[in-house]
C-alpha cells in the first residue's frame, strides 16, 4: 500500500441508505465503503485503476435528522429506451409532477469522514500506466479540489467537500469500541451484483474496512500495489 | 441495527412463554368463526368464537393459526384459516351483491390436496371432505350457515373444528407437523440464496415480508417495514425483496417480534402521528413501564377540560391520533410511583436519577418511531440508550418545561399536547408531521428543540391572539435549551418558572406591560357591570403586533389605558405597577425578533399567571381567559 491517500470529506447532510430501508430512507449510521469508492471515483478513476477503500475515520458525532422529499415512484422502462433505438416514437420523458411519492427519510447531519485508500490496477491497464502516475494525478486532483463530478454523501443531494489529508490526521470524537452491526461492504458486480456485508466496528471512532471476499471477478484480475 | 435488533428481541420472546408470539411457520390473525366437522366432512354448525368483551361490538379473535400469505393481488389461499370467499366460495361484503368466488374455493381445496395429500388423520381428512363436498354455488342455501349469514359471508375468517375432538384442527400435532414439512420444503425450493444483511449468513431470502399491524394511519391490512412495492426503489436489475436480503428466518422473525410490540399495551406509545414502540435488550419489565409513563404521562387532570371536546366531536376525530385509550391504560403502580418520585426529584432541582430506586439503569432501550406511508411505514426515529440516560434525558426537557400552571391544569404536558397546541384550531391533524418525531428526538437525546417548532408557537400565538400554558411551557424549554447549548448562562434571563420581577430584559417587561393594560381593561369593563364582557379586548386586536411591533401599538395603548385605570377599582394600584415597567424601559423598540417574542411571550403569561395566583377567585378578565381556553 505505499500509494496510499487519506481524504477528509464533510458535508451538511448524508444518507447512506440502508438497503433494507430504502423505500422510506433511513441511513447506516457511518459512511459504507462502497459510498467512500464513490467519492475517490468522482475526484479520479480511470478503467485502469480500482480505489479499495482501507478505513474510515468518523470525525463527528453521529447525528440523525428527518426529512421529507418528493420523489418519482417509477422508471423509464428499459423497454422504451430499447424501441427508441430501433427508431419507434416512444416518449422517452418522464413527468415527476405527475408521478409523484413523498418519502420520509432519516438522514445524518454534519458528517465528516476521512477515507483511507489505496488503489489497484486492473487489467485494463496500458502501456503509459503506472502506479506513480496515477498517484500524482489523484493528489494532485485532491489538492486542487478537483473532481469529474460533485462528490457527494449517499446520496446525490447532500454534495461533499473534500481535501486531502497531508499533515496530521484530524481526530475523532468517537472513544471506545461500537459495534455497528452488518453493513455493506460493496457490490460483486463480477457475481450478478450481488451485495457483501461486513460487520462494522468503531475502535476510537475508526472502521477497518475488509477486503472484498473471494468471488469478485475484478478482485482477481487486480494487481495491488 | 433495527432489523437486528428486533430479531434479537424475537429469539427472546420465544423463549419466554408467556409472550404468546408465534413460531416460525405460524402467525396471528383475528378469527370469527370455526366451523364444526364431522369426520366425514359434514358442515354440523358453526361456532362463534367472537369475543364480545369489548363492549357492543363483537371482535374477531385472535389466534395463532398457519402462516398466512401477503396477498396484494391475486387468488392465493391460506391454510386452514381464510375468509368465506375461499371457505365457501362465497362474499357478500356490505350492502354489495353477492358475489361466487369458486376460483378462491378451487385454490383453497388445491392447497390442501399440496398439503395434506395422503394424510391418515382424521381432522386433515375432514377438511378434505369438507373442501371437495362443498359447492360454492349452493353456499347460501345451507340451512347451517343461515343464522350467521351476514356475518359469515362478511370477510372474517374461519378455521375448521372437528366436532367431538378438543382443540381446532389447525393445532392438531399431525396436521402442523404436515404443515411445517410443507414449509421447510418451500423455503428450500426458494432459489435466492444470498447473504443476509442481519445476520451475515448465506441461506434463502425472503421474497415479501410480512406486513405490521398496528401502526396508527396505515392501511387497515397492513404496511411493511421492508417493501420494494414501486419500480424506482428497485437497484441492479433486482426484484422485490432480492434488493435487501433478508434470511427467510429473520424475516419471520423481525416482523413478528415488532408485531408483538405494536400489539402490546406497554411497549407501543403514540407520539402524535408517529407510532412508537420501545423495547429493553433484555428483561426490565418494571423499566419498560416506568419509561412508557415517563414519555407520555397519563395526564389525569386535562380529560375534563380540554380533551372532552376532542372525544365529542365525532368517532373519526383525533382519536386515531391522541391517545385517548389512556383512561383504559392500565399501568403496574410501582411504575407510576417511580416516575412520580424522578418528577419530584426533578422539580426540587435535583438529579433525576436520585428517584431511581429498584430499577436498573443501565439496561439498554431501543426505541423505534414509526409512521406510515401509504402501503410503507418509514422509521421516523431510531435510538438506542441506558435507561438512566433516558430518565435524565426525559427529566431534564420535563425541567426546562415547567412553568407555573393555572389550577386546572397538570404538568408536565406530553408531547401531543405540544403538538396540538401548533395546530391550528387545536387539530392535531393539521400540524407539520415532522414535528413529533423531531421533539422526541430532541427529548430523549437532550438535544436543541426542532427550529420549526418555536416559529410554529410562535405563529400560531399570533394567529391566535391569545397564549396557553402549553405554549408558554414550551417556549420556555426552547428559550432555556438555547441558552444552555449555546453556553449561555440563563441566570440574568427571564426563563423562571414564574414571574420574575427582578427581569430587565426589554421584551420580558414589555409582555408583562400589555398583561397589565389588559388587566386594567378587564376591571374598567368589570366595575360597572360585572356580567358584561367584552366583544374585544385589547389583546384581541393588538397582542399580534404588541409582540412583534410594540413601536407602533403601545403609545396607542398607553392612551387608552388612562381612560380604564381612571374607571376601574383598584385603579392606582395597576397606575403604578404600569409606572414601574414602564421606569424600568429604555422606550419602545420598533421591532422585537423572534428570539424577543417569545420573551414577550413568558413576560405576558407568567404576569397573567401571576394575578390568578394572588387572587385565587378570579374576577371577570380570569373567567373570560378560562373560557377561551377551552373554546
Amino acid at each position: 500500500m505505499g500509494y496510499g491517500v487519506a481524504v477528509k470529506v464533510w458535508g451538511d447532510y448524508a444518507c447512506f441508505t440502508r438497503p433494507e430501508m430504502k423505500a422510506e430512507r433511513v441511513s447506516y449510521d457511518v459512511m459504507t465503503p462502497s459510498a467512500a469508492r464513490g467519492v475517490l471515483e468522482a475526484i479520479h478513476w480511470k478503467p485502469a485503476l480500482r480505489w479499495v477503500v482501507d478505513r474510515i475515520h468518523v470525525l463527528n458525532e453521529i447525528r440523525f435528522d428527518n426529512i421529507r422529499r418528493n420523489e418519482v415512484a417509477s422508471k423509464i422502462p428499459a423497454r422504451n429506451v430499447e424501441s427508441a433505438m430501433k427508431g419507434k416514437e416512444v416518449e422517452l420523458c418522464q413527468y415527476a409532477s405527475e408521478d409523484r411519492q413523498q418519502r420520509a427519510a432519516l438522514v445524518l447531519r454534519d458528517p465528516a469522514y476521512v477515507i483511507e485508500a489505496h488503489f489497484a490496477l486492473t487489467d485494463q491497464v496500458g502501456p503509459t500506466d503506472t502506479p506513480e502516475k496515477h498517484y500524482n494525478i489523484a493528489v494532485r486532483r485532491m489538492r486542487q479540489g478537483q473532481c469529474y463530478h460533485r462528490p457527494y454523501l449517499g446520496c446525490r443531494e447532500f454534495p461533499a467537500q473534500f481535501e486531502l489529508v497531508e499533515g496530521e490526521m484530524p481526530t475523532s470524537c468517537h472513544r471506545g469500541e461500537r459495534d455497528l452491526g452488518w453493513m455493506l461492504l460493496d457490490i460483486d458486480y463480477a457475481d450478478n451484483m450481488t451485495p457483501r456485508f461486513f460487520r462494522a466496528v468503531m475502535h476510537d471512532g475508526v472502521i477497518d474496512v475488509p477486503a472484498m471476499p473471494e468471488g469478485g471477478g475484478r478482485l482477481d484480475s487486480a494487481e495491488s500495489v | 441495527m433495527i432489523l437486528q435488533s428486533l430479531y434479537d428481541l424475537y429469539g427472546r420472546l420465544l423463549d419466554d412463554p408467556e409472550s404468546g408470539v408465534s413460531k416460525p411457520g405460524y402467525s396471528k390473525a383475528g378469527v370469527s368463526f370455526a366451523f364444526n366437522l364431522s369426520e366425514s366432512g359434514e358442515l354440523l354448525d358453526v361456532i362463534d368464537v367472537r369475543d364480545a368483551s369489548g363492549g357492543k361490538k363483537l371482535r374477531a379473535r385472535e389466534m395463532d393459526v398457519p402462516r398466512q400469505v401477503k396477498r396484494a393481488y391475486g387468488i392465493r389461499a391460506n391454510f386452514m384459516c381464510d375468509n368465506s370467499g375461499y371457505m365457501i366460495g362465497v362474499t357478500q361484503q356490505k350492502s354489495k351483491e353477492l358475489e361466487i368466488t369458486t376460483a378462491k374455493h378451487d385454490a383453497m381445496r388445491a392447497l390442501h390436496d399440496e398439503v395434506l395429500e395422503g394424510s391418515g388423520d382424521p381432522g386433515a381428512k375432514a377438511v378434505l371432505a369438507f373442501l371437495h363436498g362443498w359447492d360454492p354455488a349452493r353456499a347460501q342455501d345451507c340451512p347451517v350457515l343461515a343464522p350467521l349469514w351476514k356475518d359469515i359471508s362478511g370477510g372474517g375468517n374461519i378455521v375448521f373444528k372437528l366436532d367431538g375432538a378438543s382443540g381446532y384442527i389447525h393445532d392438531r400435532p399431525s396436521v402442523r407437523g404436515r404443515w411445517e414439512r410443507y414449509c421447510a420444503d418451500k423455503t428450500d425450493g426458494n432459489e435466492n440464496v444470498g447473504y443476509c444483511l442481519v445476520t451475515g449468513k448465506v441461506g434463502p431470502i425472503a421474497r415479501i415480508h410480512d406486513n405490521l399491524k398496528g401502526v396508527t394511519g396505515a392501511q387497515p391490512s397492513g404496511a411493511a417495514l421492508v417493501s420494494f412495492n414501486l419500480a424506482a426503489f428497485t437497484s441492479y436489475g433486482k426484484e422485490q425483496n432480492i434488493n435487501a436480503p433478508v434470511g427467510e428466518e429473520v424475516a419471520f422473525g423481525y416482523v413478528t417480534a415488532l408485531n408483538y410490540l405494536l400489539r402490546s399495551k406497554d411497549n407501543r406509545m403514540r407520539i402524535a402521528d408517529s407510532t412508537t414502540v420501545f423495547w429493553a435488550e433484555g428483561p426490565a419489565r418494571l423499566e419498560e413501564e416506568a419509561f412508557a409513563e415517563l414519555v407520555n404521562p397519563s395526564q389525569p387532570g386535562t380529560r375534563g377540560s380540554e380533551e372532552s371536546s376532542d372525544s365529542e366531536a365525532g368517532p373519526d376525530s383525533s382519536s386515531d391520533i391522541a391517545p385517548n385509550d389512556q383512561a383504559k391504560m392500565q399501568r403496574d403502580p410501582r411504575a407510576t410511583r417511580l416516575v412520580h418520585d424522578v418528577l419530584a426529584k426533578v422539580a426540587e432541582g435535583r438529579p433525576a436519577r436520585e428517584g431511581l430506586s429498584g430499577v436498573d439503569p443501565d439496561v439498554r432501550f431501543c426505541i423505534l418511531g414509526l409512521s406510515p406511508n401509504n402501503a410503507r411505514v418509514s422509521v421516523r426515529f431510531w435510538y438506542v440508550s441506558s435507561f438512566g440516560a433516558l430518565v435524565d434525558q426525559v427529566a431534564q426537557h420535563y425541567a426546562d418545561m415547567s412553568i407555573a400552571l393555572p389550577t386546572w391544569e397538570t404538568g408536565p404536558f406530553p408531547i401531543w399536547r405540544v403538538i396540538k397546541a401548533t395546530a391550528p384550531l387545536g387539530d392535531l391533524k393539521r400540524a407539520s408531521p415532522l414535528l413529533a418525531g423531531a421533539i422526541t428526538r430532541s427529548m430523549l437525546m437532550g438535544t436543541a428543540y426542532p427550529e420549526g417548532l418555536y416559529t410554529a408557537l410562535l405563529a400560531r400565538i399570533r394567529a391566535d391572539q391569545d397564549v396557553n400554558p402549553v405554549q408558554a411551557a414550551m417556549i420556555k424549554a426552547c428559550l432555556v435549551r438555547r441558552d444552555r447549548l449555546s453556553g449561555k448562562t440563563a441566570k440574568e434571563g427571564s426563563h423562571t418558572v414564574s414571574l420574575n420581577e427582578q427581569c430587565t430584559d426589554s421584551a420580558y417587561l414589555l409582555g408583562r406591560l400589555f398583561a397589565w393594560l389588559e388587566r386594567v381593561q378587564a376591571n374598567a369593563v368589570a366595575k360597572g357591570n360585572p356580567e358584561a364582557k367584552l366583544q374585544s379586548t385589547i389583546r384581541d386586536r393588538y397582542f399580534g403586533s404588541a409582540s412583534a411591533t410594540p413601536r407602533s401599538v403601545f403609545p396607542v395603548l398607553l392612551r387608552l389605558a388612562q381612560h380604564h385605570i381612571a374607571k376601574a377599582d383598584y385603579g392606582e394600584y395597576a397606575d403604578k405597577q404600569i409606572e414601574g415597567i414602564i421606569g424600568s424601559l429604555d422606550g419602545f423598540p420598533a421591532y422585537l425578533d423572534l428570539e424577543q417574542q417569545g420573551e414577550f411571550i413568558l413576560g405576558y403569561y407568567h404576569q397573567r399567571q401571576a394575578f390568578y395566583e394572588k387572587k385565587p377567585a378570579a374576577t371577570g378578565s380570569a373567567n373570560v381567559s378560562v373560557k377561551e381556553e377551552q373554546q
